[in-house]
C-alpha cells in the first residue's frame, strides 16, 4: 500500500511543511555541496581547478536531472494534490453554476406559482364577499364548540373567515417555499477565520501549529499578525499555543514578538505561560516565573517600545543590577545566568555582545575567572565565551585553566576548552595538544581527555589528527580509546567511533589512509608518545 | 589495464546507503565516497543518483535529516537511520544473503555437471 501511494506520488507520512521554494533550495544547497566537496577534494589531490570542476561534474552526473527527481520525491505529494485540487475546484465550479440555474428555473417557477395564485385569492375573496351576509346565519353552537379540538382562537375550517385563514396559511406555506428556494449567498470566511480554520486543521499536532504559525509570521505583516491572533487565540489548542512564539521571536525577530509573547504569558494554562516566560528572559534578563505583578509592569514599560531599545536598555540593566549585587543574591544571579542567550536579539539585529561588553560584564567575567569561587568561575569563562573574546584575551584568561592550572575542576576545565575549541587561531590547537600532553603527565587524562578531544574536533586542525591517533596507539585504554575517537577523530576524520578501534587498529588505518589526507599532515609518520605508566 | 567496474544491481543501493549510515549520521558525499571506498571502487554509481534514493528513504522513514556544519564548515545535510530503517536493512540484508546464497548454489550445480 505505502508503495502504492508512493508511485501516486503521496506517501503516508505529513506534509512537508516547508514552501516549496524552501525545498528547492534546500535540494539545490545539497547537491551544490556535493559538487564542491569533490572539488574541493580534486584540488587537494593536485588537479587544477577546470580539471577538478569537470571530475565532479562528469562523476555526479546530469545535475538538472537529479534536481529534478529529488524535486519530484520532495514536492510529488504537492504537484498530485495540486492536481486533485484543480479537478475538484472544476466539479464545484460545475456544481455552483448548475445550482444557480436550478435556483433560476425556481424563482422563475414560484413567480408564476404567486401571480397564479394572487388571482385565485382575488377570484376567491370576492366569491367570500358575495356569500359573506347570507352564511353568517349558519353558524351554529355546535360548530363553536369544535373550535376547541382545534385550540384556542382557531377558527373552524367549516366557517368562510377558516376557509380563507385556511387559504391564506396554504399560500404563505407556498410562498414561503418559494422564497426559501431563494437562498441567501453563504457568508465569505474572513481572514481571521481562515488562519483558525489552518490551525484548528490538526489540533494535536504541535509541528503543525509551529508551520501555521511560522505562515503567519511571513505571511502578515506584525500588526495584522497580532490581529488574527487577538482573534484567534482562545480557540487554538494547547500544544499550538506553545509553539506560537518561536516563528516571533527568532525568525525574524519580529518587531511585534512582544505583544504575541504577551498572550502566552497571560495564558490561563501553566506550560503555554512557562514557554513564553522562558522566550521573554532573552529580552528583559529577568525570571518572570514566579512574579505576575512583575512581569505585567515591565511589559507596560516596554511592551510597546522598539526591539532594540528593549534588548539594549534591559541588558543594560541587569548587567547593573549583577555589579550591584553581592552574598546570596549575586550567588543567585551566577547560579541563574550561567549561559547568556542572544539569538533573539541577533534575529532583531541587536548586537548584544557590544552592549554587555561597555556596561562592564567582560571584565566582571575576567575578574570572576581569577576568584577562587567555583560557580563564579564557572560562569566566568561561559560568559567571557559568549561575548567574543579577541585571542589575547582568551590567551590571558582561559588558556591558563587549561595549561599549568593543576586544580582546576572538571567542569570549569572543560568549560575552558569549549571556550578555545573554535577554528579562528592555529594557536589553539597547540595550546590544545598541550594541554593534553600535560593531562597525560599529570596523570589526569582520564578526566580531560574528553573535553580537549572536542575542543580540537571544534578547531578542525588537521593537525591535531596524528597526535591524537598516537595518543590512542600510546594508551589504548577504553577511557582514552572512546574520549579520542568518539569526540576528536570520529569529527577530524569521518571515521565513526567504534570502541574495537584500538591503537593497533588506529595505527593500521594511518598507515593506509595518511597519503590521502590534506596538507600538511598528508603522509606525515605517526608522533611517537612516550607515556610514563 | 583500467580496472573493471559494475553498475549496481536494481535496489541495491538503499540497502548499501542502509548499512553505510548504520554506522553513524553522514551527509551525501561522505555516503558516496565510503560506498566507493569500502566496495574498494568496484561499484560504478554516478554520484548523483544518491540523492534522490536518499530523498524517498527519508520520504518513507527509514532515514531522517538535519543540517549541521560539516568538517570543511560547509552547511550540509546529515541523514541518520531511524529504527524503521534499521529494521529495513535488517530485512535486505537477510533476503539479500537467501537470493545470493541460492544464486551461488545454482551456479555451483551448474558447473559441477557440465
Amino acid at each position: 500500500m505505502g508503495r502504492f501511494l508512493e508511485s501516486l506520488g503521496l506517501s503516508w507520512r505529513a506534509p512537508d511543511p516547508r514552501s516549496s521554494r524552501e525545498v528547492d533550495g534546500d535540494i539545490d544547497e545539497e547537491l551544490r555541496f556535493h559538487l564542491a566537496e569533490r572539488e574541493r577534494e580534486n584540488r587537494a589531490a593536485g588537479m587544477s581547478a577546470d580539471e577538478a570542476r569537470a571530475d565532479a561534474e562528469r562523476r555526479f552526473g546530469d545535475f538538472e536531472r537529479i534536481r529534478g527527481e529529488c524535486r519530484r520525491v520532495q514536492l510529488g505529494e504537492r504537484i498530485v494534490l495540486h492536481r486533485l485540487n484543480f479537478v475538484l475546484l472544476l466539479v464545484l465550479a460545475g456544481g455552483v453554476v448548475f445550482f444557480a440555474w436550478q435556483s433560476y428555473a425556481a424563482q422563475r417557477d414560484s413567480r408564476y406559482l404567486i401571480e397564479s395564485m394572487r388571482a385565485e385569492v382575488a377570484q376567491l375573496n370576492a366569491a367570500l364577499a358575495d356569500r359573506g351576509a347570507t352564511e353568517s346565519a349558519d353558524v351554529t353552537p355546535g360548530v363553536g364548540e369544535r373550535n376547541a379540538t382545534n385550540g384556542p382562537g382557531r377558527p373552524s375550517p367549516g366557517s368562510a373567515g377558516a376557509e380563507r385563514d385556511l387559504f391564506n396559511e396554504i399560500l404563505v406555506q407556498k410562498l414561503g417555499a418559494g422564497t426559501d428556494l431563494r437562498s441567501s449567498p453563504p457568508e465569505e470566511e474572513t481572514a481571521d477565520e481562515m488562519w483558525n480554520h489552518r490551525f484548528n486543521e490538526h489540533p494535536d499536532d504541535w509541528r503543525h501549529g509551529l508551520a501555521v504559525a511560522q505562515r503567519l509570521a511571513d505571511e502578515c505583516s506584525c500588526e495584522r499578525a497580532v490581529e488574527v491572533l487577538d482573534f484567534i487565540y482562545g480557540t487554538l489548542s494547547v500544544p499550538h499555543r506553545e509553539q506560537l512564539f518561536k516563528p516571533f521571536v527568532f525568525h525574524g525577530g519580529k518587531p511585534c514578538a512582544l505583544r504575541v509573547l504577551h498572550l502566552g504569558a497571560t495564558d490561563p494554562e501553566p506550560s503555554v505561560r512557562a514557554r513564553a516566560y522562558s522566550y521573554l528572559r532573552d529580552y528583559a534578563f529577568r525570571n518572570f516565573g514566579e512574579d505576575y505583578e512583575g512581569y505585567l509592569a515591565w511589559y507596560q514599560r516596554f511592551g510597546v517600545r522598539p526591539l532594540a531599545e528593549v534588548f539594549v536598555a534591559n541588558a543594560s540593566e541587569f548587567v547593573e543590577r549583577v555589579l550591584a549585587a553581592n552574598g546570596a543574591e549575586l550567588d543567585g544571579l551566577v547560579r541563574n545566568w550561567r549561559g547568556l542567550d542572544f539569538r533573539a536579539a541577533e534575529a532583531a539585529g541587536v548586537d548584544l555582545v557590544v552592549t554587555f561588553r561597555s556596561a562592564g560584564a567582560f571584565e566582571l567575567a575576567a575578574d570572576w575567572i581569577r576568584s577562587t569561587d567555583r560557580e563564579r568561575r564557572l560562569t566566568g569563562v561561559m560568559w567571557l565565551a559568549r561575548l567574543d573574546p579577541t585571542e589575547e584575551e582568551l590567551g590571558e584568561h582561559v588558556v591558563p585553566l587549561v595549561r599549568g592550572e593543576r586544580s582546576v575542576p572538571p567542569e570549569l576545565f572543560a568549560e575552558a576548552c569549549n571556550a578555545l575549541g573554535k577554528p579562528d587561531w592555529p594557536w589553539v590547537a597547540a595550546e590544545l595538544l598541550g594541554a593534553l600532553q600535560e593531562s597525560f603527565e599529570l596523570g589526569v587524562a582520564d578526566r580531560r581527555v574528553l573535553a580537549l578531544s572536542r575542543a580540537l574536533a571544534a578547531t578542525r586542525d588537521p593537525r591535531a589528527t596524528p597526535v591524537l591517533v598516537a595518543y590512542i596507539v600510546a594508551d589504548d585504554t577504553p577511557v582514552t580509546i572512546e574520549g579520542i575517537g568518539a569526540n576528536g577523530l570520529q569529527q577530524l576524520t569521518g571515521v565513526a567511533y567504534d570502541p574495537s578501534h584500538d591503537g593497533a587498529w588506529w595505527r593500521a588505518w594511518w598507515e593506509k589512509n595518511s597519503g590521502r589526507l590534506p596538507e600538511p599532515i598528508r603522509g606525515t609518520p605517526l608522533p611517537v608518545i612516550a607515556l610514563r605508566k | 589495464m583500467a580496472e573493471e567496474r559494475f553498475a549496481l544491481l536494481p535496489g541495491t543501493l538503499e540497502m548499501l546507503v542502509l548499512k553505510t549510515l548504520a554506522r553513524g549520521p553522514q551527509h551525501g558525499y561522505a555516503i558516496s565516497r565510503s560506498i566507493q571506498e569500502r566496495s574498494a571502487d568496484v561499484l560504478r554509481i554516478e554520484e548523483g543518483s544518491l540523492y534522490p534514493a536518499l530523498h524517498r528513504m527519508e520520504r518513507r522513514g527509514w532515514i531522517d535529516a538535519e543540517w549541521g556544519p560539516s568538517e570543511s564548515n560547509r552547511r550540509a545535510k546529515f541523514y541518520g537511520l531511524t529504527k524503521q530503517g534499521r529494521e529495513e536493512l535488517k530485512a535486505q540484508t537477510e533476503n539479500w544473503n537467501k537470493v545470493s546464497g541460492a544464486i551461488e548454489q545454482v551456479l555451483q550445480a551448474r558447473s559441477m555437471g557440465a
